[in-house]
């Protein structure tokens, strides 16, 4: 499974940043593999749209989970149109967020079946 | 001559102001760009009622022809575009309407159609021109509603009273920036100085004339006042606060039609406003 979180680096450790579209950076935990990727993110700048443009990239990213502490409903569309699980962050701790998404721990932010209610 | 009426927020009499100035001169026109809620035509009540719509422009998409390519997505300073699966989502709360996708697109994949965000209605009320611009609910920006409006005046000879989007949003700048001259309505507590001060900032920064009209005036303590004193802006008038106003407005009467006291109020202060106005055109000649 692949875990996309964004991230904010501090002198200390890295936490999982407050606001996704304006975090620095993104990072991708391989579970099979074991590994991690660290991606910038371009939309960390930008004027508008930010959360579009975060969500695009870890899309791009090929991420299975996403883990925010909240999502704008431009980035939810999108993350639901891909696929992509998105996750509820208990914390700014990464490694704890990570354990306890695989071990199903974090609450879904998705709708399961979206468009039911709207259409 | 074109007059933009201004306040810091909402519900400070602007409207009231406005409509009451445009009625105190017979063949002026009130124009309603409070697009979010335009109310003046509660007072007015107008007749012959001609309605045109306000569209922009949204980008739509062919995903027959799209190939996923992703110059729409790169050029987009907006990021109102994303791409899954090699197909293209676009986001109409982030378009700008700018045209530019359509342009880039390699396949021709991406067409402008218009959608319509809100309506001009132009009608009459006894010797008054009347024209109020609205918004559709759940529509973004008015601005686009008040860009059509200030075309449309271009062709309109004579006074004309702009009621304004209240505060310092972008559409009061752009009826703002019109405008000849700017009459701020102000309240007269410490709020009402501080809002004051908002909207003051901004007349300032776009150079344009400016006098004040002390509105729901109680006693002699008059923050506002102050204000206008410190900063050296010229009172066009004041408006004190009777029971008998509150009542005509919340009847949605036309004070000035109602009685020959408001008429006399009105007029002093449109004449005021003439006497500044020119003053400022030889100020600065
Ligand atoms: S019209 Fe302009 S702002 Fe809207 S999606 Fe296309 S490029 Fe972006
Ligand atoms: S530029 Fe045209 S073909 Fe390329 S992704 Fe955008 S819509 Fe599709």
């Amino acid at each position: 499974m692949k875990i996309v979180l964004p991230i904010e680096k501090t002198s200390e450790e890295d936490l999982i940043g407050t606001s996704f579209g304006r975090t620095e950076y993104f990072m991708l935990f391989d579970s099979e593999k074991d590994e991690t990727v660290i991606t910038d993110n371009k939309a960390a700048m930008q004027q508008g749209g930010a959360g579009i443009k975060a969500a695009q990239t870890v899309i791009d990213m090929h991420a299975d989970v996403v883990i925010l502490p909240q999502c704008g409903q431009n980035a939810m569309d999108l993350f639901i149109a891909a696929k992509v699980t998105v996750l509820k962050s208990i914390s700014r701790d990464v490694l704890e967020n990570i354990e306890k998404c695989l071990n199903n721990q974090l609450e879904v932010l998705n709708d399961p079946h979206p468009g039911l209610h709207h259409s | 001559m074109k007059i933009a009426v201004l306040s810091g927020k909402g519900g400070t009499g602007k409207t009231f102001c406005t409509v009451n100035l445009a009625a105190s001169q017979a063949h002026s026109t009130y124009v309603d760009c409070d697009v979010e809620e335009p109310n003046g035509h509660l007072f007015f009540k107008p007749e012959s009622l001609v309605t045109t719509d306000v569209n922009v422009l949204y980008p739509m998409v062919d995903s027959e022809k799209c190939d996923g390519c992703r110059q729409c997505a790169d050029f987009c300073k907006f990021n109102a575009i994303a791409v899954i699966q090699n197909q293209i989502k676009i986001f109409g709360d982030v378009c700008h309407s700018c045209g530019g996708c359509a342009l880039v697109c390699p396949q021709n994949a991406i067409t402008d159609i218009p959608k319509k965000i809100g309506s001009i209605a132009k009608g009459t009320s006894r010797t008054n021109t009347v024209i109020t611009g609205t918004l559709d609910i759940g529509e973004e920006t008015g601005v686009p509603i008040i860009k059509d409006i200030e075309t449309m005046l271009t062709s309109i000879d004579g006074l004309i009273f702009v009621d304004c989007a209240p505060g310092t949003s972008c559409a009061a700048v752009e009826s703002v920036q019109n405008a000849d001259f700017c009459l701020l309505v102000a309240e007269p507590t410490i709020f009402g100085a501080h809002n004051l001060d908002m909207i003051y900032s901004l007349v300032k920064m776009l150079q344009k004339p400016c006098g004040v009209v002390l509105n729901k005036s109680i006693g002699d303590d008059n923050p506002s006042l102050d204000y206008c004193i410190e900063n050296n802006i010229p009172v066009m008038g004041e408006i004190q606060f009777e029971e008998e106003l509150g009542k005509l407005n919340s009847d949605a009467l036309v004070a000035v039609w109602e009685d020959k006291k408001y008429q006399e109020i009105f007029d002093k202060i449109f004449q005021n406003i003439i006497k500044e106005a020119n003053h400022e055109t030889i100020a600065n000649s």
